[in-house]
């Protein structure tokens, strides 16, 4: 099921590069080429060639009929999408360098972010109209409400220009420095979920099988954690699947505002330089972590919920009576 | 409104719904005025819609984009001399202070408000409808129609927004109606998600199960009987989409690849303060502000929306 995900995703990818303006061929040559040469060039690139079969070569790979061979590259399926036009490495190497910076932030602010949301929503709802319940609603509004960038250009202000705790430059080699950066990734997340948490679980208090729960004398935290806090997941895994593309997102804006050394700092440079192979190699890259994270959400999904996990298996079940019938 | 639902009445003689819907409508807002946070929000935001409308009535468009460089940096409240481009000048009051040009943080923010509250809207608009469509039908049909809708879902989720966003932008030409179709359309996925997830858990209950033993049909199942019940977790996520869009947006112009300078807009705004956080901080306060005030306030209607429409609370 994957596969055609990312198929369908690169080839949005790579038309939406194809059609866009801008003659890659002109940007590599100097600016008094002549036309002849701006064709010539078209075709040792594979640019004169028909969109299809352009497709074609980004999966599978183009022979340039240049002697130079940073023209050729073996295609998206071997992790080779050529070269950069403006430092002229593999692209792939920049991304695969820069990747795990961008992924440490992320995994920080993912775990800052539920360690917070899940018992504040929690809290909040099995404590509803409390002082604590809003707190935890005027916080995660106020989180919610702030814009990522703005937030880290804030922090920068309060903790590196006035009190000079933390660095205003951040890098994966130094922890202190990424205090900052994770809060501010962190922050948007923490209030989504906060507030998905707790209005799931006040749903779901209400719902018959808690009241039989309390009223058969069980322990309230038992109720909670047991008969709660299952179902009332079940769209919080939701909402945090959808959090992993913001916080990608997030992290695009959040390394601009810190100058971090991560793969939305590359894709942002690309995209002003127009750098077509660059864009082009992180956005699939992206695309690809982004499904693998996307099939494990659905994995955990039927997993938390087994009515989902039922249906599945008496929907295949019925499909293949169907298909028994159909053989009769 | 009274003698209007009459007039519809006696052309329908089976009509009844009109007064349904009515006394419905005046349920919802007896009960959305409970909530004093919320009717706060929509108070905020119809200032701000206000702003965005008659932004040309409090500072002209050449004025807050022209450049008055000697005022640079001029902090909140001091009056400053302006060059009137006719060997003139007027003294000129900058209530929030003047940006690293000299222009009226105030009036850009002003002028900025009417590209937010347009990309807010229309974005959401566009996403709720169509994505609670193809949510409800893949989650209801299941099967084939299911797994088209939500490959198709998870290829548009497998794309991050601003980069598909530019993507977009950039294959299309820089226009503002080519930011909202791609703001728009990297919002529908978590409409659609989250409708086939409600749908899921709803469409075998018994009551489904009534509405389809009395014969209706499945339109009217998905319609009347599943959506409904449907609507609370849809009517936070278009609360949060709104957020997401308009910060969408601004992030966008924030990189410098949505809405140029010397066009108002907020997040261009920022990133045009980011330079000078330590030597003018005023100029990246307010315009945040700006945009933390709009999305708190679209977030706060949306609470009020949602306990206001939750069928189970209705006593």
């Amino acid at each position: 099921m994957i596969v055609p995900v990312l198929v369908g995703v690169t080839f949005i990818v790579f038309s939406l590069t194809y059609i866009s303006p801008g003659d890659p061929a002109r940007m590599i040559l100097p600016q008094d080429a002549t036309d002849a040469d701006i064709s010539h060039m078209r075709h040792l690139m594979g640019l004169d060639e028909p969109f299809l079969l352009q497709y074609v070569h980004f999966l599978f790979g183009f022979k340039s009929p240049s002697e130079d061979a940073s023209f050729s590259y073996k295609g998206l399926l071997a992790l080779d999408l050529g070269r950069s036009y403006v430092s002229n490495r593999p692209v792939f190497k920049t991304i695969l360098e820069r990747f795990p910076n961008t992924a440490l932030l992320a995994i920080l602010a993912l775990i800052l972010s539920v360690i917070l949301s899940i018992p504040a929503g929690i809290i909040s709802a099995t404590h509803q109209y409390s002082v604590s319940d809003m707190v935890v609603s005027i916080l995660s509004l106020l989180g919610l409400s702030m814009p990522a960038f703005w937030l880290g250009m804030i922090l920068i202000w309060i903790f590196s220009v006035k009190l000079r705790i933390f660095p205003s430059l951040a890098n994966p080699s130094n922890l202190k420095s990424l205090v900052l950066p994770v809060i501010t990734l962190a922050t948007m997340n923490t209030a989504v979920q906060a507030r998905m948490t707790r209005s799931s679980m006040l749903e779901v208090i209400r719902q018959d099988y808690i009241r039989t729960a309390r009223a058969k004398g069980l322990d309230e935290k038992k109720v909670i954690r047991k008969h709660a806090l299952n179902n009332a997941l079940i769209p919080v895994v939701t909402v945090i699947g959808l959090q992993v593309g913001q916080l990608l997102v997030g992290a695009v804006l959040t390394e601009t505002v810190f100058s971090y050394p991560g793969i939305g700092t590359i894709m942002v440079d690309a995209i002003q330089r127009k750098d077509t192979p660059q864009i082009l190699a992180s956005v699939v890259f992206v695309a690809i972590v982004f499904a693998l994270v996307n099939l494990l959400v659905d994995i955990v999904y039927a997993f938390i919920d087994p009515r989902i996990k039922a249906q599945y298996e008496s929907m295949s079940k019925s499909r293949a009576n169907g298909a028994l019938a159909k053989g009769k | 409104m009274e003698k209007k639902s009459q007039a519809l009445r006696a052309r329908r003689p089976g009509a009844r719904t009109s007064k349904k819907q009515k006394t419905a409508f005046q349920e919802f807002w007896r009960r959305f005025k409970k909530n004093k946070l919320a009717v706060a929000g929509l108070i905020i935001v119809v200032i701000y819609i206000l702003m965005a409308i008659f932004a040309d009535l409090f500072f002209s468009y050449d004025f807050i984009t022209e450049n008055q460089i000697s005022n640079a940096f001029a902090p909140p409240l001091t009056t400053a001399e302006i060059d009137l481009n006719n060997g003139n000048t007027a003294p000129h009051l900058y209530i929030l202070g003047a940006d690293n040009f000299g222009r009226d943080i105030l009036g850009r923010i002003i002028h900025g408000a009417r590209v937010s509250m347009v990309i807010g809207f229309t974005t959401i608009a566009f996403a709720g409808i169509v994505g609670s469509a193809l949510g409800a039908i893949a989650g209801y049909y299941g099967g084939k129609i299911e797994s088209i809708i939500m490959r198709g879902t998870d290829i548009l989720l497998a794309i991050p927004n601003i980069l598909f966003a530019l993507a977009i932008v950039a294959a299309l030409g820089p226009s503002f109606q080519n930011l909202l179709l791609a703001i728009g359309i990297t919002s529908i996925p978590a409409f659609v998600r989250l409708m086939r997830a409600s749908v899921l858990t709803i469409k075998n209950q018994e009551f489904i199960e009534a509405a389809r033993a009395l014969g209706a049909r499945d339109f009217r199942i998905i319609v009347r009987h599943i959506m409904p019940n449907c609507m609370a977790p849809i009517i936070v996520q278009a609360t949060l989409g709104i957020a997401q869009s308009i910060l969408s947006a601004t992030s966008l112009s924030f990189l410098g690849l949505g809405i140029q300078p010397p066009s108002p807009e907020w997040g261009n705004m920022l990133s045009d303060a980011r330079s000078y956080i330590s030597y003018a901080p005023h100029t990246l306060l307010f315009p945040g502000l700006a945009i933390m005030t709009v999305i708190l306030a679209y977030n706060l209607i949306g609470d009020g929306l949602r306990d206001a429409l939750d069928p189970k609370l209705k006593r």
